[in-house]
């Protein structure tokens, strides 16, 4: 059962994905984009990763793709763009990505991975909190907690660029504190 | 319930890395293709997911009790590509913004000052 | 001793660095006194050695001072030290007094120049060089003296190099001192190639053993050697620089044109006495050499009428006596001679330069006269210089020349004695003709410059009087014609013993004709006074005779007034070809390979940037699709290895 519906799932995404790379309009992008994040939550649960099915679902889909809604419609209509592409990279471009994908499937699917995946027997509830308590054990003790922490430091460290990039003084304020070109 | 080879993760991750490489080189629009990184984040996401499961239960200490756990360094990578994802992001669209507000345009092409 | 020896040099040398790094902070006064104390230390320095010396017997007169290693080349040690001698301390005894005697004089002459401290560094380092050339102990360290002291000729005759004329005469002598020293350099590989070392007493001490006397190795040698020697002293071909020279401060002429630099060739010669005795052939060609330039520059000298240009000629022909005495035999009468003409010749220099200084660089004697009772010091020593040179007894010139005049008779021939007989006169009569033409008569004087004709301050007198006192009685330590009145030679004797033992036939000489030396000496004192005599009639009884004689021969006068034309042949032989291969060459080999080759590496990397520049588009989207095409070639490469 879990195969046809893995089966399912991986083709809604690529369909979408290829969707929202063809989209004029930014916007149907970005929802389109919203839409393959939250999908790939499936897999996600299909692999015994629960928690991280519900972070994928809540950061990814919640709050990067609501980002990038906001930038668009702020950005207004200019965000548009023509249809005309620049010709001579379609093709090179189309050509890399097709080996990219090919390759990398080649690698990693090769013949060390082209087995059946170990047999899970325990259920489905008891899973859910095996996963979380072994995913917080292994992220905040052992050797993991300094990443930990700098995660959260970059993360401040990218707020404080973005206001720093983003605001601007109201006009006719302060002269002296304006960068000069 | 049988189990979905390991192959199959990986080959959804490498078309929904290929399709996010495509839109990198083939569109204009600043935004879209930074959706396209994200995408092509999301898919090693998921390539590390499936790989973390595939490597097998391993013995861990957890809350007093030893026992046979699926070995979480994937799972754990994948949270740390979260983090680093979303403050990308929003420095990134800072950055778009910022040069929105300079050239009133978002078309990649138009940002040609390194030109010879 | 050891450290006193050193400081000979060394003094000077500490002179040079003070004022050559401090001299323009150190104001004149000071620079003056560290240039003066400087020669004097040396001068002290080098009477204690020769005290020293004087106290030791005849055989152990000969104290070697190692420096240190200076060149160890795997079988070739060459090392720097000095070697006390008495030839060498009786050279720096010369240089380092009438060295004194010259800086103190040039306090006053250069007084109003802006250059004052380079000029004292220069002349200090002059100094230094010339003693590290006569203290040497191996022909390496000569030949490195040799260099120095051309080098600060050149420094100091183009000193005013604002002036064209005083650059080109600099760059003449330096170059004509190249050629001399092509010959001396192949001279000196010869001998380390025959003697396999460079040190003076391995080579004199072996000489006997590896070269036979007469031999084509040995006068090869000498002869390659004497080269350098026309080169450096003036010589028959090589003398054309010195003339030249006299674009330099008078000083610079009195102390390196005249009295040291200048001699080096003949100390040279008498170094290298033992090598000169087994070789006839040299021997005989220095004297020819030394006989023909006497008589040749002393013609010249007869004509001129810039006064400094008179006394180089003079000196050329006064140094000819010099090789004329090595080259029959007798060294230590050539280097007395060298001594004495240092004392007359720097005075005369001096006196010049006086007369000069207050005719405010008037240099032609035409427009000179009647200055003895304006300047009675300037014109009482240079009469002194004048008898000096002139071979009158008892002054010092005396002494030397009759010394020179019965060695070329004796252990020469009969043409030798006749040349420079002649010579002799020409030498009193044109000597006298610059007493009587600058000192005697009318004044013809620059009307302008009438009024401020002076004597010159006692910083330049006192020297001339000195100098005047030098000449009187610098030649009795040598007397001719007194029994055991040769002091200046029996001291020298433990130099030149070897080559006088090859020599034979000296000690014969020496006693028999004591009569026949009293005659010839009367004879040539009889041609010394009749120059001058000749010279009195000429300018002051009968004014226009000389100009006469120039109007009765014209052709005649031209070409010795014009130096007989050895300049200009030079030119159209040598110089001028040497020009034009120089200018094919540069278009050649440095505008068309070498430049071409480094402009071509630069047009290359031209182009090559104008191709590879192309790349940067400037277009985000290529830069991406050129990561992409990365990423593919990982790929394949972590497939397929």
């Amino acid at each position: 059962m879990a195969v046809w519906l893995f089966d399912a799932a991986a083709v809604v995404l690529v369909a979408c994905a290829i969707a929202a790379i063809v989209q004029r309009n930014p916007l149907y992008t970005a929802l389109l984009m919203g839409v393959v994040f939250a999908g790939l939550a499936i897999p996600f649960v299909l692999c015994q990763a629960e928690l991280l099915a519900a972070l994928q679902v809540i950061v990814y889909a919640g709050a990067i793709v609501v980002l990038f809604v906001i930038v668009i419609t702020m950005l207004g209509s200019e965000s548009r763009e023509a249809l005309e592409e620049q010709l001579s990279i379609r093709p090179a471009g189309t050509l890399c990505a097709l080996v990219v994908g090919i390759l990398l499937a080649a690698l990693l699917a090769g013949p060390a991975v082209w087995v059946w995946g170990s047999q899970r027997a325990e259920s489905w509830p008891t899973l859910l909190s095996r996963n979380t308590e072994a995913f917080s054990a292994a992220l905040f003790t052992g050797r993991y907690i300094v990443p930990v922490e700098m995660a959260s430091l970059i993360l401040l460290a990218a707020m404080v660029a973005v206001v720093v990039m983003i605001v601007r003084p109201p006009p006719g304020s302060n002269e002296k504190t304006t960068t000069k070109q | 319930m049988a189990a979905i080879p390991t192959s199959h993760y990986i080959m959804l991750s490498a078309a929904l890395f290929a399709v996010g490489v495509l839109g990198v080189l083939i569109r204009r629009n600043a935004i879209v293709i930074f959706l396209a990184i994200e995408l092509m984040l999301n898919a090693v996401n998921l390539a590390f997911v499936a790989m973390a499961r595939h490597m097998g239960p391993v013995a861990t200490k957890m809350g007093g009790a030893t026992g046979l756990v699926d070995a979480m360094q994937g799972q754990v990578f994948v949270i740390f590509v979260l983090a680093v994802a979303g403050a990308e992001v929003a420095v990134g669209l800072a950055i778009i913004v910022a040069l929105f507000r300079h050239k009133r345009t978002l078309d990649v092409d138009e940002v040609n000052l390194m030109k010879w | 001793m050891e450290r006193v020896a050193w400081l000979i040099i060394l003094a000077p040398l500490a002179g040079v660095l003070l004022n050559g790094l401090l001299g323009r902070r150190l104001g004149k006064r000071l620079v003056g006194v560290i240039a003066c104390s400087a020669i004097f230390v040396a001068f002290i320095a080098a009477a204690l050695c020769f005290r020293h010396l004087v106290q030791l017997d005849a055989d152990e007169r000969a104290l070697h001072v190692p420096g240190f290693v200076w060149l160890p080349v795997g079988a070739l040690q060459v090392s720097f030290g000095i070697l006390l001698d008495p030839l060498s301390v009786v050279m720096a005894l010369v240089v380092t007094g009438v060295g004194l005697l010259i800086h103190i004089y040039s306090i006053g002459y250069m007084a109003h120049d802006e250059n004052y401290s380079r000029y004292f560094t220069w002349l200090n380092l002059f100094t230094a060089s010339m003693l590290l050339l006569v203290l040497a102990d191996s022909f390496l360290v000569l030949f490195v003296g040799w260099e120095l002291v051309a080098l600060c000729s050149y420094l100091l005759i183009g000193f005013w190099f604002e002036r064209k004329s005083a650059a080109a005469a600099g760059n003449k002598a330096f170059m004509v001192n190249r050629v001399g020293d092509v010959g001396f350099l192949v001279g000196l590989l010869l001998i380390f190639a025959t003697f396999g070392t460079f040190d003076y007493s391995g080579v004199f001490a072996s000489a006997g053993a590896k070269l036979q006397v007469g031999g084509p190795i040995v006068t090869a040698i000498t002869l390659l050697l004497f080269i350098g020697a026309t080169g450096k002293s003036a010589q028959i071909p090589l003398y054309v620089w010195l003339p030249d020279a006299m674009e330099g401060p008078t000083p610079v002429s009195a102390l390196i044109h005249a009295a040291t630099m200048v001699t080096a060739g003949v100390y040279m010669v008498a170094r290298c006495s033992i090598l000169y005795a087994m070789a006839p052939v040299s021997m005989t060609v220095v004297a020819y050499v030394g006989a023909a330039t006497a008589l040749f520059a002393a013609s010249i000298g007869l004509v001129q009428n810039d006064i400094k240009r008179v006394l180089a000629y003079s000196t050329i022909s006064q140094i000819g006596y010099m090789f004329l005495a090595c080259g029959v035999g007798a060294f230590a009468v050539g280097i007395f001679h060298l001594m004495t003409h240092a004392f007359f010749k720097a005075l005369l220099f001096l006196c010049a330069g006086s007369v000069i200084h207050s005719l405010h660089d008037e240099m032609d004697i035409r427009r000179m006269g009647g200055l003895r009772s304006r300047m009675p010091v300037t014109y009482g020593t240079f009469v002194i210089g004048s008898l000096a040179i002139s071979g009158i007894i008892p002054l010092a010139g005396f002494c030397s020349k009759d010394q020179i005049l019965w060695h070329a008779l004796a252990d020469g021939n009969a043409a030798y004695w006749a040349v420079a007989a002649l010579a002799a006169g020409m030498t009193a009569f044109y000597m006298f003709r610059l007493v009587f033409k600058t000192f005697w008569g009318e004044s013809r004087v620059d009307r302008d410059l009438e009024p401020h004709v002076h004597e010159s301050p006692s910083v330049m007198t006192l020297p001339l009087v000195g100098l005047a006192i030098l000449s009187v009685i610098g030649g009795w330590v040598s007397f001719p014609l007194v029994a055991r009145g040769d002091f200046f030679g029996h001291f020298l004797d433990p130099t030149f013993a070897p080559a006088l033992a090859i020599i034979q036939g000296e000690v014969a000489a020496e006693h028999v004709g004591l009569a026949k030396e009293l005659v010839m000496s009367l004879i040539a004192l009889g041609i010394a006074a009749s120059g001058i005599v000749l010279a009195y009639l000429a300018y002051v009884r009968e004014p226009g005779v000389a100009a006469g004689f120039a109007r009765g021969l014209p052709r005649l006068y031209r070409l010795v007034l014009d130096k007989y034309r050895v300049d200009e042949t030079y030119a159209r032989l040598f110089v001028q070809p040497g020009h034009a291969a120089a200018q094919g060459l540069w278009r050649g080999l440095d505008v068309s390979i070498i430049d071409g080759a480094v402009n071509g590496v630069a047009w290359i990397v031209g182009r090559m940037a104008d191709g590879l520049r192309l790349l940067h588009t400037g277009y985000v989207r290529s830069y991406a699709l050129a990561m992409a095409m990365g990423v593919v070639a990982i790929l394949l490469y972590m497939l397929y290895s």
